[in-house]
C-alpha cells in the first residue's frame, strides 16, 4: 500500500504537522523566557551568612549589619557559556577583598559542568584584592566545553567586581577587550567547505578521495582537537535566543552558516558530507566491516518517525527549561573528549558496532542534523517556484 | 537471506532501533531529570 506509506507526503498533512511543531515550540518558549527571575538574596545570603539586610543600591547591592553598617557589596555578572548566559553573585567586602562567588544560573551540561570544576573556580578568586586578581589564571584549556564554562564563570566574576569597584569604591579597573578568534579551527571550517563545494564539480573516485581527505580533517581537528562539531545544543541555543560572542564562536557561526546556506539555497548538505568529524569516524569503522546491510524499509521509515519524534521532544524541553545544552543526546563528547555518561559510552558504543555493518547509522538514523535538513529541504521546496504536475491521476 | 528466517532478521533490527533510541531517550531524561 504506497499510499499508506507516503500518507505524511501529502503537503497539507506536513503543512500541519509543522505548523503544529512551530506553535508548540514557541509556546514552550515563551513560558521558558517568562519564568520567573532568580532571587539574587539567597547566594548573597550564603556569600554573607551574617548579613541582617540586603539593600539594592546603584546596581549593586549594600550588605548590612544590625548596627547599620555596611560590611560589603555584591554584584552580578552575566556571560555565555556553552548552552547560554551564566549568571553569577561575587561578594566583596569592605577592603575590597573578594569574600566569595556563587553560580545563580548555568545553561551548561552536567558533564561540562563537572569537568569546569566551578567550586575550585570560584573559590580560587576568594580572598583576593579586587585590584589584584589575574582573571585569566583560572581558565581551563583542552576542552572546548569546559574551557567555555570556564571563561563563562571568569567573565561573569570580572563583570560583578568591575561594577563593584566602580560604583563602590570608585575605581575603574581596566576593561579587557577581547580579539576575534581567528585560528586553524576557523580556517579549517572555511577550507572544509570550500573543498567540499568544489568536489561537487568533481566526479568519481576523485570526489570520493577528496570527501576522505576533508574528513579526515575534520576527525582530526574539528573532532579531536578541538571537539566542536554542530550539536543540537548549540543550535537549541541559538534557537533560543542565546547568541554567544562572534568574536570566540566564529567556528560555530561558520559551520552553522555553510550548513544552512549549503543546505537551502544549494540543497546539497556540505556539513553533514565534508565537515562533520562524527560522520568521519562511522566511515573509518565502516571501512573495517564493510558495512554491507541494508536495512528493511519498514525499519527506515520508523527509524525516521522516531528521530523527528525524539529532537521534537528534546527541544521542547530545553525550550520549556530553557537549558539548551540538555537537549544534546550526540555522543560527540564521549568520543572526541572521553567524557560522557554511562548512558553516552553505551550509545557511542552500538553506534560504532554498527558502523561496521551499516552505513554511517548516526547520520543516517539518529543524528538530530538531519531533521534540520529535511525541515530546511521542505522550506526549500515550499518557497521555490512549484514544478509543473505530471499528472493529477 | 532464506525467506523463513526474515522473521527474525526482521525481529532483530527491530530490536536494535528500540535500543538505540532507548538508549537516546535514556541519555535525555538522565540530563532534564537531573536538570530541575
Amino acid at each position: 500500500m504506497p499510499a499508506q506509506v507516503r500518507s505524511t507526503r501529502n503537503p497539507k498533512i506536513r503543512l500541519a504537522v509543522y505548523l503544529a511543531v512551530v506553535v508548540a515550540l514557541a509556546l514552550a518558549l515563551r513560558y521558558g523566557w517568562t519564568r520567573a527571575a532568580p532571587d539574587l538574596t539567597i547566594p548573597i545570603r550564603e556569600i554573607f551568612p551574617r548579613a541582617d539586610s540586603i539593600v539594592p543600591e546603584r546596581g549593586l547591592f549594600a550588605i548590612y549589619v544590625d548596627s547599620g553598617r555596611v560590611v560589603g557589596w555584591a554584584g552580578s555578572g552575566q556571560a555565555s557559556g556553552y548552552g547560554g548566559p551564566m549568571l553569577i553573585v561575587t561578594g566583596i567586602d569592605t577592603l575590597g577583598q573578594i569574600v566569595g562567588a556563587r553560580v545563580v544560573e548555568q545553561r551548561e551540561t552536567p558533564i561540562f559542568w563537572r569537568m569546569a570544576r566551578p567550586n575550585d573556580l570560584l573559590g580560587s578568586f576568594s580572598g583576593k584584592s579586587f585590584d589584584q586578581i589575574d582573571f585569566d589564571q583560572g581558565r581551563v584549556d583542552g576542552i572546548t566545553g569546559a574551557t567555555l564554562s570556564s571563561e563563562a564563570m571568569i567573565a561573569s566574576v570580572r563583570a560583578a567586581v568591575t561594577d563593584v569597584a566602580a560604583e563602590a569604591f570608585g575605581t575603574d579597573l581596566p576593561v579587557r577587550k577581547r580579539a576575534f578568534e581567528f585560528g586553524l579551527l576557523e580556517i579549517t571550517v572555511l577550507i572544509l567547505f570550500a573543498v567540499g563545494i568544489g568536489a561537487q564539480g568533481v566526479r568519481g573516485k576523485s570526489r570520493q578521495r577528496i570527501r576522505w581527505a576533508a574528513q579526515l580533517a575534520g576527525l582530526l581537528i574539528l573532532g579531536f582537537w578541538k571537539g566542536s562539531p554542530i550539536t543540537l545544543a548549540k543550535l537549541v541555543a541559538l534557537m533560543s535566543g542565546f547568541f554567544p560572542s562572534v568574536k570566540t564562536s566564529l567556528a560555530l557561526y561558520l559551520l552553522i552558516a555553510g550548513f544552512l546556506v549549503t543546505s537551502f539555497f544549494w540543497g546539497r548538505n556540505i556539513y553533514c558530507l565534508y565537515a562533520c568529524p562524527f560522520g568521519a569516524a562511522q566511515r573509518l569503522v565502516g571501512l573495517i566491516g564493510g558495512r554491507s546491510i541494508k536495512l528493511p524499509q519498514w525499519s527506515v521509515h520508523l527509524l525516521e518517525r522516531m528521530r523527528h519524534l525524539i529532537v521534537f521532544a528534546a527541544i521542547f524541553m530545553a525550550f520549556l527549561t530553557l537549558q539548551p545544552a540538555l537537549a544534546s543526546y550526540e555522543p560527540f563528547a564521549a568520543l572526541f573528549s572521553l567524557n560522557g555518561t554511562t548512558l553516552q559510552w553505551i550509545l557511542l558504543f552500538l553506534v560504532l558496532v554498527a558502523s561496521l555493518l551499516i552505513s554511517t547509522p548516526w547520520c543516517n538514523f539518529f543524528c538530530p542534523m538531519r531533521t534540520f535538513e529535511i525541515a530546511l529541504q521542505d522550506l526549500r521546496t515550499a518557497t521555490r517556484k512549484p514544478q509543473p504536475r505530471q499528472s493529477d491521476g | 537471506m532464506a525467506k523463513d528466517k526474515k522473521w527474525l532478521w526482521n525481529l532483530a533490527v527491530l530490536f536494535f532501533v528500540l535500543l538505540v533510541n532507548a538508549v537516546i531517550v535514556g541519555v535525555l531524561l538522565q540530563s532534564f531529570m537531573g536538570a530541575e
